[in-house]
């Protein structure tokens, strides 16, 4: 074997694991008698296989496969849309001292309203007490009491229902018709 | 690295995610590391990998289970790196960022054993930066990754004479850097 056919055959397959067996064994005869050879197959060991052999081969940052799942995964999309959602209702929680305020003051303002109106419609609430005074003012008290035990006999004929009528639709609208 | 399994690979194809996370976890660090190699910068080798796998995915269904697979990624891996490479003057602007590269997971580690090895890795990209595209491929496959010169000349779809006489050439290129630009630097 030359020494320039030994060279290249160092260079190449001989370092690189690639040469068969028998030819493997000559060439290595040869570095074994030529001082030349055997010197340039240490430098080419030293320089060249020895310093990439050892070199570290990192591991891939976490984020790399996070970006490439979210590349290639089109239906975590509607997840971003309810990942929204819930952080709109978890700003909605830490706004719960205020909501409590605001609910607590509609509460007290339905609670108000609710003691402070009397059942049935304006005209119901307002007819008897300006009946009351018509007939304060028109008849005598007397009258009064006579209406009301009129009234009465009137409605021990009728029905339940219509005594139940009569006293849903107020004794004003009944005094009314009685007197026309 | 070791060989995907069939079944995993056919659902991967079919869009299995959990299935292409398994080739993701068998080929990733390969693909990471010749993109770091030939980059030479950790934040373009991130971008290189992410641009793999999803070329790999979105591709799946051109893939023929008759071929390899391995070679397969190894070919896209190659061929985005090189594209990446030519993109253009501002990666030269980026490139030989070499302390941003060994910072990830190593907060541990003893202080001169990373000085070694981040000198080490130093060295190998200066000595990578001197090769041309085509030099320094065949050498990142073979000397980092490990390939045969018969995968290597599979994944570049070239004569396995042309994977050697690249080797030898971008060797010699080396041996000359050592003996006359870097002699006493390392
Ligand atoms: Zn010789």
């Amino acid at each position: 074997m030359k020494c320039e056919k030994v060279k290249e055959l160092v260079l190449t397959d001989y370092v690189d694991g690639q040469l068969e067996m028998a030819e493997k064994a000559r060439l290595e005869e040869h570095l074994k008698t030529c001082a030349g050879c055997h010197e340039f197959a240490q430098s080419v060991e030293k320089e060249l296989v020895a310093p990439f052999a050892g070199l570290e081969r990192p591991e891939v940052p976490p984020v790399v496969w996070q970006n490439i799942r979210t590349a290639i995964v089109p239906e975590e999309e509607p997840k971003q849309a309810w990942t929204a959602v819930i952080r709109f209702l978890e700003y909605l929680k830490s706004l719960r001292p205020a909501l409590l305020i605001l609910a607590g003051v509609v509460f007290v303002f339905m609670l108000s309203t609710l003691f402070t109106k009397p059942a049935g419609t304006p005209e119901q609430i307002a007819q008897p007490p300006v009946v009351q005074q018509q007939l304060a003012v028109q008849e005598s008290p007397s009258s009064t009491d006579e209406l009301t035990v009129e009234t009465y006999l009137a409605s021990l004929d009728d029905d339940y229902d219509d005594v139940y009528d009569l006293a849903e639709n107020g004794y004003g609208t009944a005094i009314e018709e009685y007197f026309l | 690295m070791q060989e995907i399994e069939r079944e995993i690979l056919e659902r991967a194809a079919a869009g299995d995610v959990n299935a292409f996370e398994e080739v993701y976890k068998a080929y990733s660090r390969f693909v990471y590391n010749v993109a770091l190699r030939m980059c030479r910068n950790n934040e373009i080798a991130q971008d290189v990998t992410q641009d793999v796998f999803i070329t790999v995915y979105d591709k799946f269904d051109k893939f023929r289970f008759e071929s390899s697979f391995k070679t397969w990624v190894y070919r896209i891996t190659v061929n985005t790196s090189i594209n990446t490479l030519k993109k253009g003057s501002k990666m030269r602007d980026k490139s030989v960022s070499f302390d941003d590269q060994y910072d990830y997971g190593q907060a541990a580690d003893s202080m001169p054993e990373k000085i070694q090895r981040e000198e080490q890795a130093a060295l190998i990209d200066r000595l990578l930066g001197y090769l041309n595209t085509d030099q320094r491929t065949c050498m990142v496959l073979r000397n980092i990754e490990g390939l045969s010169y018969e995968e290597i000349a599979e994944a570049l779809k070239i004569p396995i004479n042309t994977v050697r006489s690249r080797l030898k050439r971008a060797r010699e290129k080396l041996l000359q850097i050592r003996n006359e630009v870097i002699p006493n630097e390392v």
